[in-house]
Order: structure tokens, then sequence, then C-alpha cells
């Protein structure tokens, strides 16, 4: 069964003439780590938001962990979760990063309903394993580029999604931890079995691990290994 | 008790519920950026009670009405033309201000010289009536219990509302809920503050609490709001001003004090503390 399969997939952002994805077809099996890329304007993340149903197909079929989008995108969204490029916050965010990390399961509680055991365990372990245990109380607008970074991944890995989005991921990590980071998604990939696609520009931490790379230029796929 | 002191205290606790209420709103529509969304929701309000004004209909039924219909206009241009909610919000706006001067022109210049006219535009320390202040404490209590049962989800699109999409938050339902609370709210207000001026009232402490503290900002919003209600009604009362300008001079004056406070505050702290070093 595939993660995602897109069939002659042509999209625009509303209110433009511009076609930003053109006739892809791309076909993911589950429990793969993909790495998109291509350069600025190729339509990288175009195709993320295509694939959590903030955009439209205007031609062709797209279906996404079983389920045609855009029709149930509320489903495939609880199933999936995405770090977006543009997550940092100012100094003055009123929220710690506790805080940011519980908001993840908004979707999933009932109203004051507490973390049951295996979510308090996952949380424990992820806390260790993205080394993050310190920061949880302080202002989440107080902590670096990658610090954030590492607290949205907490958020997201917490809802135990079937598929994990990363758009940039080493944009706010120095050069010399970008290669920790693409270790650490493999682990968290092996760990958990689940479907991850990273947007990026650079390519180079993630060509170990990465079992499909697409290449987009333009708004098609000009390469697919 | 006389009559007199009757009126004062029946105001004074409306204006204290209102100043609460609209604080308290106030904050949750500053921070998910539906301030010009409540602007247009006022002045659909005020268009609505214009029509029943001339009509002699029943005027909080049609605020309410018009100021949801104002909302939903504004949802509907956003969500099937993709025109930006602000955007949106100033047609509708400029559409219901339009509708609201053309009642008031058709109204017979008698009808438009009594004291409801007045009270509709510049607001009236005599029209509150303990039905009303219970129907305000009833919409406070709606709201803090729904902030409260979708504290997560809530909390999750003030964080990031593309975000909390992205997650599977239903966000347009929780902003219908805000547009629908500040109907109510605005509906049941605008003879007591005014329509003109209720806006201050709803969106001045709000903007001072954003601007203070970054934690409780709703608590602070909320005591901002009652403070100035209850100084703009001991003003109005004592020196037979109108209500609406009181409570948004009131506003104001707290409003920026609070941020001059702080600011202060936050310099001496700051200046003792390099004083160690």
């Amino acid at each position: 069964m595939y993660a995602i399969e897109m069939r002659n997939v042509y999209t625009a952002y509303p209110k433009t003439v511009d076609v930003a994805l053109k006739g892809v077809n791309l076909h993911i099996p589950r429990e793969k780590l993909v790495l998109i890329t291509g350069p600025n304007g190729a339509g990288k993340t175009t195709l993320l938001e295509l694939i959590l149903g903030f955009l439209r197909p205007i031609k062709g079929t797209l279906r996404v962990l079983g389920y045609d989008m855009p029709k149930y995108s509320n489903i495939v969204r609880k199933k999936c979760s995405y770090v977006m490029q543009d997550f940092m916050k100012p100094y003055n965010t009123p929220y710690t990063a506790w805080e940011v990390v519980l908001m993840g399961l908004a979707p999933y509680k009932a109203p004051f309903e507490k973390l049951n055991r295996d979510e308090r365990e996952l949380l424990d372990y992820l806390l260790g394993f993205l080394e993050i245990r310190d920061l949880m109380d302080k202002p989440f607008g107080t902590l670096s580029g990658g610090q954030q970074q590492r607290v949205m991944l907490a958020r997201a890995l917490l809802r135990r999604p079937q598929m994990l989005l990363l758009d940039e991921p080493f944009s706010s990590i120095d050069a010399d931890s970008r290669k920790d980071f693409a270790l650490l998604l493999n682990d968290i990939r092996k760990k958990y079995r689940m479907t991850i696609l990273v947007v990026s520009h650079d390519v180079s931490p993630l060509l170990d691990f990465a079992d499909i790379i697409v290449r987009l230029r333009d708004g098609k796929i000009v390469d697919l290994q | 008790m006389n009559l007199m002191m009757i009126i004062f205290t029946e105001s004074v606790v409306a204006a204290c519920i209102a100043g609460i209420l609209c604080g308290y709103l106030g904050v949750y529509l500053s921070r998910l950026r539906l301030i010009t969304l409540g602007f247009a929701v006022a002045h659909g309000a005020i268009a609505g009670a214009s029509i029943a004004f001339l009509l002699g209909l029943n005027v909080e039924l049609l605020s309410f009405i018009f100021g949801v219909l104002a909302a939903l206009m504004i949802e509907y241009l956003h969500k099937r033309f993709d025109v930006e909610r602000d955007i949106a919000s100033m047609y509708v706006f400029s559409f219901s201000s339009a509708i609201a001067i053309i009642a008031i022109y058709m109204t017979p210049t008698l009808l438009l010289t009594s004291d409801i006219a007045s009270m509709i535009l510049w607001g009236s320390i005599l029209a509150m009536t303990m039905e009303k202040i219970v129907f305000l404490a009833t919409i406070l209590s709606i709201l803090v219990a729904y902030t409260r049962i979708f504290k997560w989800e809530l909390n999750s699109i003030l964080f990031d509302r593309k975000l909390a999409e992205a997650e599977g938050v239903n966000t347009s339902l929780h902003t219908v809920a805000f547009v629908l609370i500040s109907a109510a709210t605005i509906s049941i207000l605008l003879r007591f503050v005014g329509g003109l001026l209720l806006f201050s009232l709803i969106f001045g402490p709000a903007v001072a609490a954003t601007s203070v503290t970054y934690k409780r900002q709703n608590a602070v919003g909320a005591l901002i709001g009652s403070s100035s209600g209850i100084l703009g009604v001991i003003i109005s009362f004592y020196f037979d001003l109108p209500i609406g300008s009181m409570i948004a001079i009131s506003v104001c004056i707290i409003s920026v004090s609070a941020s001059m406070v702080i600011n202060v505050y936050f310099r001496r702290k700051l200046r003792s503390t390099l004083s160690e070093y």
C-alpha cells in the first residue's frame, strides 16, 4: 500500500494563473524516507501543501494514506504531522516549550482529558531522545532556532503520525549538527515505522539515508531515484 | 434605595460585567487576528439596530441577526472567493455603515431625536436592565467555559493557525463560535455603550493586555475592561456625559497608563539587574 499516490496532478495557488505543479506522477510506498529537492520555486513546499489538502488538484488524482484528497483532508491531517519551514516564533510568544509540545495532541483529546500512560512514556522518551528535557519550562520564543525545531519535532512525533512532513528542516541548524539531525530522522523512521517526507535544498546530510530522492524543477519531477 | 441609586448600581454592575466580557473576548479576537472582523460585526449590528428602529422591531434581536450576517458574509467572501478576511471585513463595514445611515436618514425626525436613537449611537446609562445584566453574565459564563473546554485547540490556533489546521484542528468552527459570541455581546451592549464606541471597549483592553504581558492576557484584559467600564459609568453619572464616550476615554486612559507603568517597571528592573554586574 502506498503512502502517496499522485497521478498526473496539476495544482495552482488561489488567485493565480500560474500552474505550480504540472503533471506530477509519484508513488511512495509506506515507511520510506523521501527527500524532495530542487531550486527555489520548483514546487517543493507546494507538494507538501497539496498532500495536506491546503491546495486542491485542478487535474489528476491524489490519494494520501489511502484517502482521496482533498475530500478526506481532515482525516489525513490527523494521521500526519507537519513541521513547517517558518516555525520560529518571537520572544513574547505566551507559551512554554512544554505547552507547545502538548498542543500537538489537541485534535485527539476530549475536553479536560489528560495524557494517558502511553503518551507519557512516549513524551518522556522523546524529551531524552531529542535532548530537550531541560528546555520544557522555558518560554518557547526564548529558545534558539535549533532548540525550537527540536521542540516542534517532539510535538510532531508525540502525535504518533503515520507520515511526517518536514519543510526545510536544516534551515535553523548549523552545519555541524545537520548530520546528527539526519541520523536522528533515520532513527525515528526505523523506530516508529513512519513515512518521512523531507523537503530540503541541502541534500547532503540525508543522501545516505534517503530511500527515494525526488528532484523538482519548474513544477515537474525531473529526476526520481 | 432611591431610583437614581438603583440605576447607578445596576449600571456599575453591568459595566463591570461588560468590561470583563469585552476584555476577555477582545484578547481572543485580537490574537486570532479577528479585529477587523469584530469591527465589521459591530457595524453590522448598528445597521440591524437602525433598521429595527426604523421599522419598530426588536433592536437587540435584529442587531444580533445583522451582526451574524455580517460575519457570515465575510466568511463567505473569504472561503468562496479567497478575499482576505481583513479586506472582506472592510467591504462589509462600508456596506453596513451605508445601510445604517440610510435607515437613520429614512427615520422620521421625531423618532430620530428620541432617547432610543441616541442610545443606539452614543449609549445610555438608562439602557441596562436586570434582565440584560443576567444575559451578559450568561454570555460571559459561556465564553469562559468554552475557552476552558477547548483550551488546547484554541492554544494551538493561537500559537499557529496554519499548523493547527495542518494537524486537523477545525479552525473554522472556533472562528464561527467567537463570531457568534461577539455578535451576542455587541447586540446586548449596543444601547448601553453605543454602537460607535462599543468597539473601543472590546479592543482597547485587549490591545493593552497583549502589549503589557505575555502571560494571563485574558485576565489582564478583563481587569482593564472592567475598571474602564466602572470608571466610565461613574464619570458619566456624576457629570451627566454620554456613557459610551466616558467608557472609551477611560479605556484609553487606563490602557495607556498600564502600558506606561509596565514600561517604567521593566526599565527600573533592568537597571537594577545591570547594577549587580
